[in-house]
């Protein structure tokens, strides 16, 4: 996973997102299922919650994702600060 | 698996009339409310995903000789569950005249591609955009004349609760057109496309539609449509098949290349729909169904859920209610009447017995069954039908997921299982909405197990609370532990994986009166079918049990156990035979006994006659639905367990030094 993308579980609540990928390790019904109601990679997300399943605005459909699921959905963020990250990941370091 | 292609019809009827309308729609969108105003027939409705458990049909009101056809909701096809299987057999065997596609105004890029994919078939389609009051109300804004132009069909908004569009709907109806839009696929996949078509059309005659919609499915590996094939020449299909797993190698599947393309000429025509509005504040619904799944709020939000129904089912209708109709209608009127006339006019005394004797059909089967049990169904019906339409159950199964888990399935059980706190044997055919047979397998047996349905409910809470709180909440502190131990070790037991939960969270809406009480009549006729004759039935077994000496000797025989094991006095023994019959028998029996059992007795006979045998009509049900081999192994596991369960709380009550 590159440094600007993370997965779906991981993003805070109020946030929004853009699907980049949707892991391999998936399985097919549920990577058919995601794609019905429009997951599709570039697609925008709203994150709402993360407890007690991460609740997700896609299409103006809220969908809850158990976390088994949310952490298959790679997702970079949409509008990207360069000072803030705001992916769960290792604080942005800038580039020299 | 059965195919219209087979002698025997899926959806139940050969193909005789070209007068079918077929409703297709994504889950949750409002199909079987357009249904309702479209036929006046009640059918399944709510405001949760998936409560379609059954292919309706009934007669349109507007056009006479035809019939209308409500199909579960399908996400998208190719068909990949129970529900998209059963309405693309729908489509393959009722050779539609028309298509009413109903499709949620607010998921317009969903709905279109759906659209799309109903396009492929080339059957006439009229497209109800429902809910549109929904979509106006988040700024959802839609240029309909130009979708119509595009799609090149009739494109109706619609309100279905409140009734709004549907007489335009009703008009566009017998004047349906054949879509005239199409998605575009990669030049490999039209090439296969093309190739399969004309083999198909070339091979086949009475196609159920479109040889190119049949050949699309086919290459995204529909199940329904490779059976269909497969019917019709086995060779062709396999030639077919054979053709096309060459041609995916080293490339893309095709169902994924379709979808794809699906999603993208989709995604493009809604772009050009959807008037860009700006986004209104959020509304109260919106805000309340956000708090409903809060960390800090959700719980009190169950429990002030919990609390109200509580109000209206135990105390109105299991208080109230049943006060006027059991003590004060039968007690007081109507039994003294009809047990002096029938006396005064029946010479025999067996069948004045029969009639009005402490088994008769009328002092216990329709006293039961009309007076203590309908009041209690009614009320509870009542309140279940303002929660599933008001979108709840949705984040009850998301706040329940977790403890389902532990049980082997996931928070969608929530939904069966409330349902049979209200009926178990309806709840067991509910059970439909679970994904996989191992779901509904551990969610038919603990019902038949730990829920009590709300007739028995009614007696065991009556006679709990007439002991003071604490006796109620220690009954169901055991009745939640069985539960959640019976599950955890029949999620071992039982082979399969558990399926993670994805659930679409509807809006919360206020509950339209009209609906709730049509599906509240709906559900009672339904009960009092299934209902009475079973009661009638079983009194008529224990008077003919009694009579021929066969309680008695059952009494005698079971006297060890009974006043062994349980601890409980002799002629308990009558109310575990009544048991076998309906739960809430039993139950009622030992309410019989009333002072002559102590708190802890009461206690002990409560949580036994609760886990013991279902009543026969969901015995039944099971059988239909698992097969008898199910339903057999669920009594022989069910009763020992309950006589076990209950001879524990009774071990623990002697510790506890309880035990008077």
């Amino acid at each position: 996973m590159s440094v600007d993308t993370c997965t779906l579980d991981t993003v805070p609540p109020g946030h929004a997102v853009l699907l980049a990928r949707i892991d391999d390790t998936l399985a097919p019904d549920f990577r058919e299922q995601l794609a019905a109601y429009g997951f599709m990679p570039g697609r925008a997300l709203e994150v709402l919650a993360q407890q007690p399943m991460t609740v997700v605005v896609c299409d103006h459909v809220e969908l809850a994702l158990e976390a088994s699921i949310a952490r298959a959905l790679v997702v970079r963020m949409a509008v990207r600060d360069a000072r803030e990250d705001n992916c769960a990941l290792p604080p942005y370091t800038g580039v020299p | 698996m059965e195919s219209c292609a087979d002698a025997t019809l899926a959806v139940g009827r050969p193909r005789t009339t070209r007068s079918t309308y077929v409703l297709v729609g994504a889950p949750n969108v409002g199909k079987s409310v357009v249904f309702h105003r479209l036929t006046g027939t009640y059918a399944n409705v709510s405001n949760y995903p998936g409560t379609t458990v059954e292919v309706a049909r009934a007669p349109l009101r507007f056009e006479n000789g035809a019939t209308l056809l409500d199909t579960p909701g399908v996400l998208a096809f190719p068909s990949r569950s129970a529900d998209e299987r059963a309405a693309m057999r729908a489509l393959l065997c009722e050779s539609p005249r028309a298509l009413v596609q109903v499709a949620d105004a607010k998921h317009l890029r969903r709905s279109l591609a759906i659209a799309l994919t109903l396009a492929e078939t080339g059957l006439p389609l009229v497209l109800a955009l429902n809910m549109s009051d929904e979509a106006a109300a988040r700024g959802v804004r839609l240029d309909l004349p130009a979708l119509a132009q595009a799609l090149g069909i009739d494109v109706v908004a619609t309100v279905a609760t409140l009734g709004e569009g549907v007489g335009r709907l009703v008009e566009s109806m017998p004047a349906a057109r054949i879509p005239r839009l199409h998605a575009a696929y990669p030049a490999a996949v039209e090439a296969a496309i093309a190739g399969t078509a004309q083999r198909i059309a070339a091979h086949l005659d009475r196609l159920p539609f479109a040889a190119r919609g049949l050949a699309i499915l086919f290459l995204a590996r529909d199940p329904e449509v490779e059976h269909w094939l497969g019917v019709r020449d086995r060779e062709f299909a396999r030639d077919l098949a054979a053709t096309r797993d060459a041609a995916e190698v080293g490339s893309e599947r095709f169902a994924a290349a379709i979808a794809r393309s699906r999603a993208e000429a989709a995604g493009t025509l809604a772009s050009r729909i959807e008037l860009v509005a700006p986004r209104p504040p959020e509304s109260r619904a919106a805000v309340l169904g956000r708090l409903a799944l809060h960390r800090l709020w959700g719980l009190p939000i169950l429990l002030a859920v919990l609390y109200a129904t509580y109000l209206v089912v135990g105390v109105f209708g299991a208080g109230t209610l049943v006060d006027l109709t059991e003590d004060r209608l039968f007690g007081g009127l109507v039994n003294p009447a009809v047990t002096a006339f029938v006396q005064a006019h029946v010479p025999w005394r067996w069948a004045s017995d029969l009639i009005v004797g402490p088994y008769g059909l009328w002092t216990m089967g329709m006293t039961y069954a009309v007076a203590l049990i309908l009041p209690i169904v009614t009320t509870f019906f009542l309140v279940f039908g303002v929660l599933e339409d008001s979108g709840y159950f949705a984040r009850l199964s998301v706040l329940a997921n977790r403890g389902f888990s532990a049980m082997g399935m996931n928070g969608r059980a929530v939904l069966p299982m409330v349902l049979g706190l209200g009926c178990v044997t309806m709840a067991t055919l509910t059970t439909r909405i679970l994904a996989t047979r191992r779901e509904r397998l551990i969610a038919t047996f603990l019902m038949a197990l730990a829920i009590p349905c709300s007739a028995q409910l009614g007696v065991v809470l009556g006679m709990l609370s007439a002991l003071g709180f604490g006796w109620t909440v220690a009954w169901a502190a055991v009745l939640v532990a069985v539960l959640v131990l019976a599950g955890a070790l029949a999620a071992r037991l039982i082979p399969g994986r558990r399926i993670p939960l994805v659930t679409e969270l509807p809006p919360l809406r206020w509950p339209v009166a009209g609906n709730v009480v049509k599906k509240t009549a709906g559900r009672l006729v339904w009960y009092l079918r299934e209902v009475i004759p079973l009661f009638l039935l079983g009194t008529f077994l224990m008077w003919l049990m009694d009579r021929t000496g066969v309680l008695p000797w059952v009494i005698e025989r079971g006297e060890p156990l009974v006043t062994g094991w349980l601890g409980l006095p002799k002629e308990a023994a009558a109310a575990f035979v009544m048991g076998f019959l309906r739960r809430d028998f039993g139950a009622t029996g030992l309410f019989a006994l009333g002072a002559a059992l102590s708190p802890a007795q009461t206690l002990v006979g409560m949580v036994t006659i609760t886990l013991f045998v279902p009543c026969i009509a969901s015995m039944l049900m099971i059988a239909r639905e698992q097969g008898t081999a199910v339903a057999a192994l669920t009594v022989a596991t069910v009763v020992p367990l309950a006589l076990l369960v209950g001879g524990l709380v009774r071990i623990g009550l002697v510790a506890l030094g309880m035990w008077v």
